[in-house]
């Protein structure tokens, strides 16, 4: 006494892929364009500019007040609210280039599909995750590196550190950029 | 009380081996993307200059080693003096790969000293001697040891 069940689960996802590809393939023509923020200003100014300044100024604010004391003294004496204003600034200047991005992938007037627009904001989203964790972890190797040397801990001891943390950032930067294309290309995205 | 002031030379060095990292990355660029964009030329640049602008102060270092204690200047302004009482110091290791003095104190937290000043070995000889003639009790490692020992039998 068997029911064979598959041929009903089999018509069933037949359908669910159908309604997918239904909303996945069509090709949109958005009324209005928002520009990308490379649209907007210079080449060299990107959204990667943005990236690495955010996670920088935010975390060398946060780090120094926990690691080093004394040097987040004396910056607080001269800029009393730094920290707040910093990572006020950080969330600014990384979140609205990518906002603007994303924006432009789901408005540009071309003959992507609603599919590869989703693909697109996807992988946009990685890359500046990729570029945002290697700008944490630089940023907070440079914050302890000048910290190590303008405390007196370690003039010297700091270099490193400093060499290595923007050696991170950068790389951050290259392989996301890489890996960005990368994606664009294997997906057709323009 | 004698000042030994950091090797300029050490730091041009420094500076050459992180342009050479910074412009390194830069030139990757082209052999994993077979070509380049100028907001990379930007930031190698920018880095550059920044890394150029930090290791400015530090060539304004120096190390005073005085009777009871080492003052160490960093080159950052008043943030960076460390007075190093020998009377609060745990224990002090020298690594001679990076021409290090690892010095620990008390309350556990750690300084280091790299010995790129002038006349470096004359500033190791010269902690060490003071440490001998302050009396204090450190814990040692080989290096240290043995310039120690040679003080003493001096």
């Amino acid at each position: 006494m068997y029911t064979d069940y598959s041929g009903m689960f089999g018509e069933r996802w037949d359908r669910f892929k159908e309604r997918v590809s239904d909303w996945w393939n069509p090709v949109t023509n958005p009324t209005f364009t928002v520009p990308s923020f490379d649209q907007l200003t210079s080449s060299v100014i990107s959204t990667m500019g943005g990236m690495i300044l955010s996670p920088l100024i935010s975390i060398t604010g946060k780090n120094l007040k926990t690691g080093y004391a004394v040097f987040d003294l004396t910056l607080a004496k001269i800029l009393p609210k730094t920290n707040k204003v910093l990572s006020e600034v950080g969330f600014w200047v990384a979140g609205v280039p990518l906002m603007l991005d994303i924006a432009n992938t789901w408005t540009a007037q071309n003959s992507s599909t609603i599919g590869q627009r989703f693909t697109k904001t996807s992988i946009q989203i990685e890359s500046f995750a990729i570029v945002l964790a290697g700008s944490y972890y630089g940023a907070s190797f440079i914050a302890t590196g000048v910290g190590m040397s303008a405390t007196g801990i370690g003039a010297i001891a700091g270099v490193p550190l400093v060499i290595v943390g923007a050696g991170m950032i950068f790389g951050s930067i290259i392989y996301a950029d890489h890996f960005r294309d990368e994606m664009y290309d294997k997906h057709g995205i323009q | 009380m004698k000042r030994y002031r950091m090797n300029k030379w050490i730091i041009v060095l420094i500076d050459l081996i992180a342009i050479t990292i910074f412009f390194g990355l830069y030139m990757i660029t082209y052999a994993v993307r077979e070509n380049s964009s100028v907001i990379y030329l930007v930031i190698a640049i920018i880095f550059s200059l920044l890394f150029m602008v930090y290791t400015w102060f530090l060539t304004r270092s120096y190390v005073e080693v005085g009777d009871e204690s080492i003052r160490i200047y960093s080159g950052f302004g008043e943030t960076g003096y460390q007075d190093l009482l020998f009377s609060d110091l745990k224990s002090i290791k020298y690594k001679t790969i990076f021409k290090t003095l690892i010095l620990r104190k008390n309350n556990n937290s750690t300084v280091y000293i790299t010995l790129f000043y002038k006349d470096s070995q004359e500033l190791l000889n010269d902690i060490m001697n003071s440490i001998v003639e302050s009396k204090t009790e450190l814990i040692m490692d080989q290096k240290c040891l043995e310039i120690f020992r040679k003080f003493k039998e001096d």
